[in-house]
């Protein structure tokens, strides 16, 4: 049952849903509209998970002092000292969003915005023409850097236009043919999903 | 180890320094490149001029803190521009920091805008779970999909916004400011294509190769891309902001990245040549 119960669920589910889409009868539209407040009530319960998955690692990690341990132990007084915040008084609530503006945002845009750096690093070491791709993939990269920012059209007027047409077209192309390709192997995934031909996700063979 | 040699392999702290004096540089003593508007922030700023007063703009705030930096300042641009043409503001999210982030852009412009009022100029629906299923339930009754509350948990049907808005599709036009998924493409599939509604939406750099199909094909009107098309927007519309500012230093860090780039360059050709003179049979590569 631990097996077949996930999976039988998951076949009604989908095959109902489809058949709503499909018919598109008023008589299925309650089935498509209570399957998708169901859906709306899993993925809020996502967020709980999570508490609890770090919980129990840091949690753990707090009980056998683990090295470090410490910073777990923050963390698991911020979480729910956060959590408590945002319960009394809800966003109302002047610290909890005191604490969310001047803390949390700048601290996120600052790492964030350190990433420079490292995209910086990256680019020097990975963009290297060992071949004739790679030389293609350099140049369009140079091209798009400069290109995009003020500094290509006070260098030259052409830069920019370069940029734009690598962008309008040879991406345009490369991605579409990426998205169809991802597209149709969402579907293929979600039939063998529905089917009960794919179980990975379940954590079964 | 001769200095072509170490071209090759430098040490990424070296890297880093030089990206930080750059920035510093450039920060402190801005060159003042010249800025030209593009043809994609032209016709965002032209779809949102050419609406009537009164009409109702969509900000669906798909993006967290950490994208802040380079998408809020074509947000508030665009903002102050739809306040300015006097158009009504909602604001809503797929993200579980989108409301807090929709605050946080109407907390730095109504201070420039004292007659708008809450509930009768803007309104921030906030957060809803569901990704693209809430989309769609916008499209069959938005009061329910919100149910019936706002931001802050009080409820929606005292505020005159809310007036004649039953479904998405009655807003003019949706500006998504997207970084991910949900995003763009959700909003193509369930509201701006089936119900024809208009979208820009606002991208960080790195979202806009994967979002241009959806712009060659017409199924959106325009796109603002990062600091850049904010910096774009705030010439366009003569709010000045951060992102006009940042212009400079954008430019000359990729400038230093491209000139790291090609001295990496400089070193491994001279390395392979080296080891082909030397007989070595040349670099694996």
């Amino acid at each position: 049952m631990k097996r077949e119960g996930p999976v039988a669920l998951l076949m009604i589910s989908g095959f109902l849903y489809i058949i709503s889409v499909i018919v598109a009868s008023p008589a299925m539209e309650p089935v498509a509209a209570t399957l998708d407040d169901w859906y709306k009530v899993v993925v809020g319960f996502i967020n709980l998970v999570g508490v609890i998955s770090l919980t129990q690692v840091n949690g753990r990690a707090v009980l056998r002092r683990s090295e470090g341990w410490f910073y777990n132990a923050i963390l698991l007084v911020v979480l729910y000292g956060y959590i408590i915040l945002g319960l009394v008084g809800g966003l109302h609530n002047v610290a909890f969003n005191l604490i969310y503006d001047n803390i949390l945002t700048p601290i996120l845009m600052t790492i964030f915005s350190t990433l420079t750096f490292w995209i910086g690093s990256a680019a020097y070491r990975a963009f290297r023409a060992k071949n004739a791709d790679a030389a293609i993939l350099l140049v369009a990269a140079v091209v798009v850097m400069i290109g995009r920012v003020t500094l290509g059209s006070a260098i030259s007027p052409a830069i920019p236009k370069a940029a734009e047409w690598i962008l309008n077209f040879p991406t345009v192309a490369g991605m579409r043919a990426i998205e169809m390709s991802a597209a149709i192997g969402g579907i293929v995934l979600a039939l063998r999903m529905i089917t009960g031909l794919e179980r990975s996700f379940m954590g079964f063979d | 180890m001769t200095i072509f040699e170490k071209l090759d392999s430098l040490d990424r702290r070296w890297v880093f320094a030089f990206q930080a004096l750059v920035f510093c540089i450039v920060i402190l003593k801005p060159v003042g490149l010249a800025l030209t508007v593009g043809d994609q922030v032209r016709t965002a700023y032209e779809t949102i001029d050419s609406l009537p007063a009164g009409s109702i703009v969509w900000f669906g705030t798909d993006y967290q803190a950490a994208n802040a930096a380079e998408l809020e300042p074509a947000a508030l641009a665009i903002l102050k521009h739809c306040f300015q043409k006097n158009l009504r503001v909602i604001g809503a999210s797929t993200w579980p920091e989108g409301g807090a982030m929709m605050a946080r852009l109407l907390n730095q412009v109504t201070p420039d805008f004292p007659d708008k009022e809450y509930g009768v100029d803007f309104l921030n629906l906030g957060y809803r779970p569901g990704g693209q299923v809430w989309l769609q339930q916008l499209t069959d009754d938005l009061p329910a999909a919100v149910g019936g509350v706002d931001h802050f948990g009080d409820p929606i049907s005292e505020y005159p916004i809310m007036d004649g808005l039953n479904k998405i599709q009655d807003v003019a036009l949706i500006v998504g400011i997207h970084v991910g998924t949900p995003g763009t493409p959700e909003y193509i599939r369930v509201i701006t294509d089936p119900h024809n509604v208009p979208m820009i939406t606002v991208l960080p750099a790195v979202s806009v190769a994967v979002t241009m199909p959806y712009l060659a094909s017409g199924q959106l009107v325009s796109i603002v891309a990062s600091l850049r098309g904010g910096a774009e927007y705030e010439l366009i519309s003569g709010f000045s902001g951060t992102a006009m500012t940042g212009m400079d230093s954008q430019s000359f860090m990729n400038l230093t990245i491209v000139i790291f780039v090609i001295l990496g360059n400089i070193g491994f050709f001279y390395n392979k040549y080296k080891k082909g003179a030397s007989g070595g049979g040349g670099a694996n590569v």
